[in-house]
């Protein structure tokens, strides 16, 4: 790491002090136009929506530890899933590391003094929010709380007194808010590049955030204007969806999943280019296969626009099209498997320091390897027709969003935490509990894989009691990781205690955002960097130590 | 750890915060590359600066008081605002995709029920509407192309009649649709749910959703287009700085672009 | 020592920006005009096209012909023909985008409502 010596002197001005004396800490925070800040706020808000929607996880899980109603009656368990699922996705997972720290890390990583347009990022932030409150607002305005499933099938959404409309306009906000993020930080990739700071020399987290960015602007309104018909449905009788006014509800299906299929791959970009960057510094390498890594996440967003179909083999697709649907998805493997490899590759004879950013790294690696082995099962056609709507379903996606998007999120915080608040966490216990998130998650989810595989439905709030010891189990490691969560955020917040750290750059990293003071100032760079080398490589003066 | 500051070897000038590789001297304008600790020039010699930096590179901060950071914040980019702009447009090109789609996807299940339908739209108004928006399409370049040339009177002149246009176009469909209703056809329509057969009512609720979904965009054009004369009035929008006249040019073309498909896939079934 | 460096750095040598100093390119008004009259003469085609029956090609002149509108729009009206190529690519690709979405569930949509 770096030389040890006397005096500690931080910089006077961080972007955190900036404006401290002129104005109150609400206009300095929810009407800063700062990227860092933004980033911050999405970061702290996310955290909230995700504990809430913990907490909706845990409740689950403890109405599954037996058959029958253990704590709530069905109508209730039906709320609490969805309103889980929309929690965890439109409120967690979709905004993601893009919104956190896209936000905050994309000027710093190629050398700007902010995205493309500042106000625009805010205003984002703010339809979040309000999408978030109109959300959570549904359930206690209107008709009984939403209970669809976070998927809103059409007739039943339309048909139901349930509170659909103002959820649905909540969905709506958030999504808005995603197109202009991606608005935003595509056209700053473009525009922004500090000199020097070629296409190929960008770190590859903003490769993923480019990519993500298009996903964002070309998907993003499809779910827009399905969810303008769904209300139009529900307020006006439309028909569009309803079979006795000669509409069809599959094709809601088709509308939603046309989104919502590129959506994972918006979930999981940004995932992947954070593990692209912790894997360097940690493994003290040059990444192997750079441009493979940067090209293999363009691929994923073409392939992400034509399988969609996969998640409707059950509902009355022609054979032809479902076999076309199902051959396509297999080829989004290709791309994903070039980064595992290209990762795996480059720790090979690294020297690797095994600290709490690359413990989640390697968990991400063979979490998500997991999840998406399970994603081809679940494309071979005849094998889906079985497992469609078990919890192998369920374990999949929380395989890949949560061992995936999750545990590369917590990646990130502990990589990054200590260049945004200059604060160090025990690296002791950030292990620990990283170690822990991983035994509970996997005590969580395979009994998921294995009982959805003999049968069990997902949604379900009862069941044979052939699956009573598989719930359980399953419940019992839901606890060990909420434990876990609670204990790794806890040490986070506890650095705050400590006192702040003099060196910048504590990990050795090579990328710009190590380079500026931590925290950083609200210009980013006092003079505007030129690069001449790539992302990963190290300066001969570190080498030399 | 201590944090060294870095300085020129020829003049001493600060070169606190400095991280490029290659950096002009504010001081002397010698060209310095970054070595080991510090910078020397770059036709050779030595290296002065402090000693070995703690943490070569890093940037510190600039000093509010001495800098103005609110300017170097302020950020101009004629082709990023296009470049976003245009970006906004291709949201624009899937949501009404997406409806186009359903669009396409009933008309091939209810051709005979679409077309029976679609003989009861007035072709006229339809036609003098695609004219409408056509011209106020023209009238809406003209008026950039005039700003560029510095002709302000020209350009507010233009910019009313594109908007003038514009209302036009509103109040026909105000009245295309209030004869509609007249006649008991609108969604969710009792009568219309007797007496009319499901591809008939599924052509008129699309005619509703999508003629009503352009024409919240046309208005939304509108209030764009009503900002952008009240500006140019202020000269806060002028012959050097006009993007937000161009954007907002862009964005009507959009609402043009969309009721050229419109109009012939509601208007000229034939 | 706060800007007059950045402006070294940022300007000099700046390829990949773009060029941050781009003019806007100027379009004469007798372009645009010829272009609308282009515009009303494809109109007037169109809807004296629906007029005569062409069976199931009605739709497909229909539409080849506001496709010929809207490229005259998008090229001269929004600038598109004079814009950087970027523009193109980046339209291109949403264009592109649309069509996948539209031509396959198109196509599942033929397939399962025909049996």
């Amino acid at each position: 790491m770096s030389n040890g010596a006397a005096t500690a002197v931080l910089p006077e001005h961080t972007f955190l002090n900036f404006e401290e004396e002129e104005k109150s800490w609400f206009k300095r925070w929810i009407f800063s136009v700062d990227h860092k800040k933004i980033g911050i706020l999405y970061g702290t808000s996310m955290m909230l929506f995700f504990l809430m929607g913990m907490t909706l996880g845990f409740l689950i899980r403890l109405e599954m530890l037996g058959p029958g109603s253990t704590i709530m009656g069905g109508r209730t368990y039906n709320t609490v899933f969805t309103l889980h699922g929309i929690t965890m996705i439109f409120l967690f997972v979709i905004p993601g590391l893009m919104a956190s720290f896209g936000n905050f890390f994309l000027p710093l990583q190629i050398g700007a003094r902010d995205v493309a347009f500042p106000r625009l990022n805010l205003f984002s932030w703010w339809l979040f929010i309000s999408g978030g409150a109109l959300i959570y607002g549904s359930l206690f305005v209107g008709g009984t709380p939403i209970d669809t499933g976070w998927t809103f099938y059409a007739p039943y959404s339309v048909k139901t007194s349930a509170s659909v409309s103002l959820a649905g306009l909540g969905v709506f906000f958030v999504g808005f808010s995603s197109i202009l993020t991606g608005l935003n930080f595509v056209t700053t990739v473009h525009r922004m590049r500090c000199p020097g700071m070629t296409w190929t020399r960008m770190p590859l987290f903003v490769w993923t955030l480019y990519t993500t960015g298009w996903l964002q602007i070309l998907a993003t309104p499809v779910i827009g204007i399905t969810l303008v018909m769904l209300l139009l449905e529900r307020l006006l009788g439309v028909g569009f969806f309803d079979a006795s006014k000669g509409g069809d509800p599959v094709l809601f299906q088709h509308l939603f999943w046309i989104y919502s299929h590129p959506a994972v791959y918006i979930m999981i970009l940004p995932a992947m280019g954070a593990v692209s960057e912790i894997i360097p510094v940690f493994t003290r390498r040059n990444i192997y296969g750079y441009k493979y890594i940067a090209f293999s996440s363009v691929g994923i967003a073409i392939i992400a626009y034509i399988v969609w179909g996969h998640h409707m083999f059950t509902s009355g697709m022609a054979d032809s099209s479902r076999i076309a649907f199902s051959l396509l998805t297999f080829f989004v493997a290709i791309p994903t498997a070039i980064k595992i490899f290209n990762w795996i590759a480059t720790m090979y004879k690294g020297s690797i320091t095994l600290e709490a950013p690359f413990l989640y790294a390697l968990a991400f690696i063979f979490l998500f390897s997991i999840g998406g082995f399970s994603g081809l099962v679940q494309g071979a056609l005849a094998a889906d027709i079985h497992l469609h709507d078990t919890t192998y379903i369920v374990a999949h996606f929380h395989y890949v969003m949560f061992g995936g998007t999750g545990f590369a999120f917590f990646g990130a915080l502990h990589h990054w935490w200590p260049k945004i608040f200059a604060r160090m966490y025990n690296r002791k216990i950030a292990k620990g509990a990283a170690v822990g998130l991983f035994v509970g998650f996997n005590i969580l989810y395979i009994p998921l894989f294995v009982m959805g595989f003999l049968g069990m439905p997902r949604r379900y709030f009862d069941y044979l009691p052939e699956y009573t010891f598989g719930h359980q189990v399953s419940t019992v490691g839901s606890w060990i990781l909420i434990g876990s969560f609670l204990l790794m955020l806890w040490n986070l917040l506890r650095s705050f205690r400590s006192q702040p750290m003099t060196d910048p750059n504590p990990w050795n990293g090579t990328t710009l955002e190590w380079k500026v003071a931590s925290p950083p100032p609200v210009e980013n760079f006092a003079i505007v960097p030129t690069v001449h080398r790539g992302p990963y490589e190290h300066e001969p003066e570190a080498v030399r130590k | 750890m201590e944090y060294k500051l870095l300085a020129c070897p020829a003049c001493g000038a600060n070169l606190d915060g400095v991280a490029s590789e290659t950096v002009e001297c504010g001081g002397c304008g010698r060209v310095l590359v970054r070595e080991a600790g510090g910078y020397r020039a770059k036709s050779g010699g030595n290296g002065g600066g402090a000693g070995p930096a703690s943490n070569p590179g890093v940037q510190a901060a600039l000093d509010p008081k001495r800098v103005d950071i609110h300017a170097l914040l302020h950020h101009e980019d004629y082709v990023g605002a296009k470049v976003g702009m245009w970006l906004f447009l291709f949201t624009e090109l899937l949501l009404f995709g997406g409806m186009f789609l359903v669009y396409s996807l009933y008309r091939a299940k209810f051709s005979k029920e679409f077309h029976a339908a679609a003989l009861e739209l007035n072709t006229g108004i339809g036609a003098l509407n695609t004219l409408l928006l056509l011209t106020s399409s023209l009238t809406v370049a003209l008026a950039i192309a005039a700003i560029q040339k510095g002709k302000r009177g020209l350009c507010l002149l233009l910019l009313w009649a594109t908007i003038a246009q514009g209302l036009g176009f509103m109040v026909n469909k105000y009245f295309e649709w209030s004869y509609k209703f007249g006649h008991k056809i609108y969604p969710g329509s009792l009568e219309m749910e007797q007496s009319r057969t499901e591809g008939e009512i599924i052509f008129y609720n699309l005619y509703f959703v999508m003629t009503g979904l352009h024409g919240l965009h046309v208005l939304i054009g509108l209030v764009c287009l009503g900002f952008c004369v009240v500006w140019i009035m202020k000269n806060w929008v002028r012959k050097d700085d006009f993007v937000v006249l161009e954007n907002s040019g862009l964005y009507w073309h959009l609402v043009d672009l969309i009721w050229i498909y419109l109009f012939p896939l509601f208007y000229l079934i034939s | 020592m706060s800007h007059e460096p950045e402006h070294a750095g940022a300007h000099h040598h700046d390829p990949f920006a773009g060029g941050h100093h781009e003019q806007p390119h100027e379009v004469g008004y007798g372009v645009f005009v010829l272009v609308w009259l282009a515009l009303l003469c494809f109109t007037a085609i169109t809807v004296s096209a629906a007029g005569v029956h062409l069976g199931k090609w009605n739709v497909v002149v229909a539409l080849a012909i506001a496709t010929v509108k809207v490229f005259l729009v998008l090229s001269f009206f929004m600038h598109l023909r004079y814009e950087s190529k970027l523009f193109r690519l980046m339209f291109g690709l949403s264009v592109m985008i649309l069509a996948i979405i539209l031509g396959l569930t198109f196509v599942d949509w033929e397939l399962w409502t025909k049996h």
